[in-house]
């Protein structure tokens, strides 16, 4: 019965660590962020594609969510140990905290994309769709290099 | 075609192999896979180009199956499926410095026809459910399946890439080989469509 109390006294921080898990925290939040990317650009890609109908007040604010979202500071969201290799949450591969100058570069493409489609996403369907493309392509880019296929 | 024919060994004659639509469906294939691969892997973002020839290569798979079903004699499936007493009997005589002389597909490079035939089916299938999650490269069926198939699919579609590289690889490998080993021009008759081959075919 002591041992049982004992083993109970133990166990309740271990639960209670798990549930406020750092890892798993951090890439919920990181995957939260490429969330509310995903989301406005769905709303743009929905547009362009017909699925939606072309709002022009709708589409700016798609667009100036995504910029507002350029200048968040990812930097915590990749705290070291949540790569792919530590969690089978993530796929992010671990190689993406080896070579953060080439996730910059990467960023960067996405962030002049993003102002680019800022500039033209309420002056009507054709001129944000023709800014779609790069920016759906500097999603792309990032993901082919550092997310497992 | 003329300078090769008094060569020609006892039984073996030259006759019209490989039919017209046959000759241009592989050239056309062959142009449509390099094409749509190496944009996959080196292309710009913006796949458009790539998922055309992907359209295209749907359309010349369902032609060559249906030429498979009711195409002329050397096109069709029946005609180069092997049993595997046929398959090892050829095998064993592969290493012979002399042409196959073989009237079509012979029995190893049918299983490489079938074998390119169905990786390429099962990429042209993977890459409509695929969604890389860049919202402008997504397959046109992909909002038909959930997206954990997304996914899967669009694993399966890079690593099918691979097999097809491999399995070109090998295509090649065996055009050399029965070129300097077995001096057998497997190439002159994919595009003239005339070969030179057995009169029996179970010789």
């Amino acid at each position: 019965m002591r041992l049982a109390i004992l083993a109970a006294a133990f166990a309740i921080p271990t639960v209670a660590m798990a549930a406020d898990d750092p890892v798993s925290d951090t890439i919920a939040a990181r995957q939260g962020y490429y969330k509310l990317l995903g989301a406005n650009m769905g709303v743009l890609a929905g547009m362009a594609q017909g699925d939606i109908d072309y709002d022009s007040s709708s589409a700016q604010t798609a667009a100036d969510n995504m910029v507002v979202l350029t200048t968040y500071d990812l930097g915590h969201l990749y705290m070291p140990g949540t790569s792919a290799d530590d969690s089978d949450k993530s796929r992010a591969l671990a190689k993406i905290w080896g070579d953060f100058a080439g996730v910059q570069e990467k960023g960067g493409a996405f962030v002049e994309a993003a102002m680019a489609m800022q500039a033209v996403a309420g002056a009507g369907k054709g001129e944000m769709a023709g800014a779609l493309g790069a920016l759906g392509g500097s999603c792309k880019g990032c993901h082919d290099t550092y997310r497992v296929k | 075609m003329s300078d090769q024919t008094p060569k020609l060994p006892e039984g073996v004659e030259t006759v019209r192999l490989w039919d017209p639509a046959l000759r241009l469906f592989h050239w056309a294939l062959v142009v449509c896979v390099v094409t749509t691969w190496v944009l996959g892997r080196f292309g710009p973002n913006i796949m458009t180009l790539h998922f055309y020839l992907g359209y295209v290569v749907i359309g010349l798979l369902a032609f060559r199956i249906l030429w498979g079903l009711f195409g002329p004699a050397a096109a069709r499936f029946s005609h180069f499926l092997f049993g595997p007493r046929t398959t090892l009997a050829y095998v064993a005589k592969i290493a012979k410095r002399e042409p196959s002389y073989w009237p079509g597909h012979n029995p190893v490079g049918a299983l490489s026809v079938f074998a390119l035939l169905a990786i390429l089916i099962f990429q042209v299938t993977t890459g409509l459910f695929s969604d890389p999650e860049d919202y402008i490269n997504v397959g046109p069926l992909a909002g038909q399946v959930s997206s954990d198939m997304n996914r899967l699919a669009t694993g399966w579609h890079y690593r099918g890439g691979f097999v097809i590289l491999a399995l070109v690889a090998g295509h090649l490998g065996a055009i050399v080989f029965y070129k300097l080993w077995k001096r057998e021009d497997l190439i002159r008759p994919m595009i003239t469509g005339w070969k030179a081959v057995r009169k029996d075919r179970d010789a």
